[in-house]
């Protein structure tokens, strides 16, 4: 087996090691271990793959056309090597990806809330202050037009006067509660406006989201080593027999499903 | 192994192939063998996985434990890590579906499901490969269970089937005929006599002397020889899979067990090996039946094969233990135990799978 190859099992098996400590496994009752060195594992998978390869080869005419099958297989096993830590890499970044757009999420989603929060709490604020302000006005002014007419006298006018008032305060009160009003939208309308724009990034990221777990380009699954169904081997000298057998247990299998 | 009339590498589909009836499972085929026991689910697939976890469900107890997990269920060994924020289910009794404690099987089914669900997951299936399952089940399981389990088996592979688990660890090993399996689970020790055919009723015994029954006598004889001792039935089970021995040559049992709050150690190597040794008479009594019973011409010849499997058969001098209770009471006997006690049923299935022919998983489907 090429040097190349040797170096990338090794590499592999390392991988698929874990890392513990003496104490930790002794925490763990095992008091006694086996060791079997890296180089004696590569070197048994370099054995199996010879043995399987020269196994698989025989029946091929050519030490020629054995040469090809096991370069190729040679071949597509690194190549298998690699892509497993290209998928490994890319699945990583996928799930960051998910997880930083799940995080943007929860933060408008946050934003989102607080400005409807910020736009009810302001209106019922604004709501309470013109309340009070009328309150104290009315009974201010009432008050110094009853001590006016306790002074000067006159019943008709007394109430003339009042009515006179009252309609005057009335017509600039609504005057300067339009003008509030007013204003007021503008503000609610900003604060809609912005609460509009986050709820289009909200939805935007969320179909993001969406796309990002959806993407079919990557497959985190293991290929099978068999691209069609196989079924028996005609050269299996139990053919027949198998064959029996697996037609008792397809009989078996479709009368539970009938 | 590829059928050798396809040319080329196993990588190209063969021109005369049947299109796949889903074209959005057009990479290829994954074959998945699963062994479904009461203790433990082990999978073996045809992408070189190979996987046993426990055949645990727990569902958090409240959100507060839902919350801290991150998740709604949680199967296998993780389950029993994080247990004491569980409710926790063993849907598979004598290896198949129970009853829960409160009478409802729905409970169980679902638990099944997810434990079925979470066995294909570990072989880490292509979304665009179809999956072709082969569930072993015990040799006496009824057809109510085992429609329960298709059923459960149907939400997450494309075609399923089951088949004898004692049978399947046979096929596996490509001993089919004259041969007598015994397959010691946790739940259940299931004989199995393989003669040529499928095996029926009468080539097939299943006792409850297994893993939980040793278990149990475990704790009764602790707790009789030393009633201050503390400990629960999984600690029983941890320690006998660690240090269960019926030879005279393994290590010493010496187990440290708190006794009123602070750790004692107690050889316990008499009680384990005393209590792993009950079950023998009773395997090699059903045994004896199953030798009495078949063709006096090939009874010596079953005799000589018989082939222990199961996560039981891990007890170190079982098989030697068996053999002299043979030739106590039957006159000999020569017993093999697998390699791969813990993969042997889901190789077998495997196995299946790949010798099923195309037609059979189309109608099954």
């Amino acid at each position: 087996m090429s040097e190349r190859l040797r170096l990338k099992l090794r590499e592999a098996v390392r991988k698929l090691g874990v890392h513990t400590t003496v104490d930790q496994l002794k925490r763990k009752g095992v008091s006694k271990v086996n060791v079997v060195g890296l180089d004696r594992i590569t070197a048994l998978v370099e054995a199996a793959v010879r043995r399987t390869l020269k196994h698989k080869l025989m029946g091929f005419e050519g030490i020629e056309v054995r040469e090809r099958i096991a370069s190729a297989t040679r071949n597509e096993f690194v190549r298998l090597l690699e892509s497993n830590r290209e998928l490994s890499r890319a699945r990583d970044e996928l799930k960051d990806r998910e997880a930083a757009l799940e995080t943007e999420i929860d933060d408008l989603r946050r934003d989102l809330l607080e400005l409807r929060q910020a736009v009810q709490d302001r209106e019922r604020a604004v709501a309470n202050e013109e309340r009070m302000r009328a309150e104290v006005v009315d009974r201010g002014l009432l008050e110094e037009v009853g001590a006016l007419f306790r002074t000067r006298g006159g019943g008709d006018i007394r109430q003339q006067v009042v009515d006179l008032i009252v309609s005057k305060l009335d017509t600039e009160r609504k005057r300067v509660a339009d003008a509030r009003l007013h204003e007021q939208q503008s503000e609610v309308t900003i604060l809609e406006q912005r609460i509009s724009k986050l709820s289009r990034l909200l939805e935007q990221r969320e179909d993001e989201l969406r796309v990002e777990a959806n993407k079919n380009v990557l497959d985190t699954g293991i290929s099978s080593i068999y691209r069609e169904v196989q079924g028996l081997d005609s050269r299996d000298v139990r053919y027949a027999h198998k064959k029996a057998l697996m037609a008792s247990i397809f009989e078996a299998n479709l009368l539970l499903k009938e | 192994m590829e059928k050798p009339e396809k040319s080329g590498s196993s990588q190209q589909p063969a021109a005369n192939a049947a299109p796949a009836p889903n074209t959005t499972k057009s990479h290829g085929v994954l074959y998945v063998g699963v062994d479904l026991g009461t203790s433990r689910t082990s999978v073996s697939g045809s992408n070189g996985v190979r996987e046993t976890t426990a055949s645990v469900v727990g569902y958090p107890k409240d959100v507060v434990s839902m919350k801290l997990l991150g998740r709604d269920t949680i199967v296998g060994d993780e389950a029993l890590e994080k247990r004491l924020s569980l409710n926790v289910f063993r849907p598979l009794e004598h290896g198949v579906l129970r009853a829960s404690e409160n009478g409802s099987l729905e409970a169980d089914k679902k638990a099944a499901s997810d434990l079925l669900q979470h066995a294909i997951t570990m072989v880490q299936p292509r979304s665009d490969e179809a999956v072709y399952a082969v569930i072993g089940v015990p040799a006496q399981a009824s057809i109510h269970n085992k429609k329960a389990l298709l059923e459960a088996a149907r939400e997450c592979v494309d075609s399923v089937m089951l088949c004898s688990e004692p049978f399947a660890v046979a096929y596996g090993l490509d001993w089919l005929e004259d041969v007598l399996v015994i397959d010691i689970g946790a739940g259940t020790t299931d004989l199995c006599r393989m003669h040529g055919t499928m095996p029926e009723d009468a080539d097939q015994i299943t006792l409850n002397y297994a893993g939980d029954f040793i278990d149990e006598e475990i704790e009764k004889t602790i707790r009789k020889a030393h009633p201050d001792a503390q400990f629960t039935r999984n600690m029983v089970k941890t320690f006998k899979e660690k240090y269960a021995s019926l030879s005279d040559t393994g290590d010493r049992a010496r187990i440290e067990l708190p006794v009123n709050g602070r750790p004692q150690e107690f050889d316990l190597t008499e009680i384990l090996s005393e209590c792993c040794r009950k079950i023998v008479p009773p395997i090699v009594t059903a045994l004896g039946e199953l030798v009495a019973s078949f063709d006096p011409e090939f009874q010596h010849r079953i005799r000589n094969r018989v082939l222990l499997a199961g996560g039981g058969s891990q007890i170190r001098g079982l098989e030697h233990a068996i053999e002299d209770e043979m030739k106590r009471t039957l006159g000999g006997g020569r017993v093999v135990r697998i390699e791969e006690p813990m993969y042997g049923g889901a190789n077998g299935a495997l196995k299946i799978a790949h010798d099923m022919p195309a037609e059979y998983w189309e109608k099954l489907k």
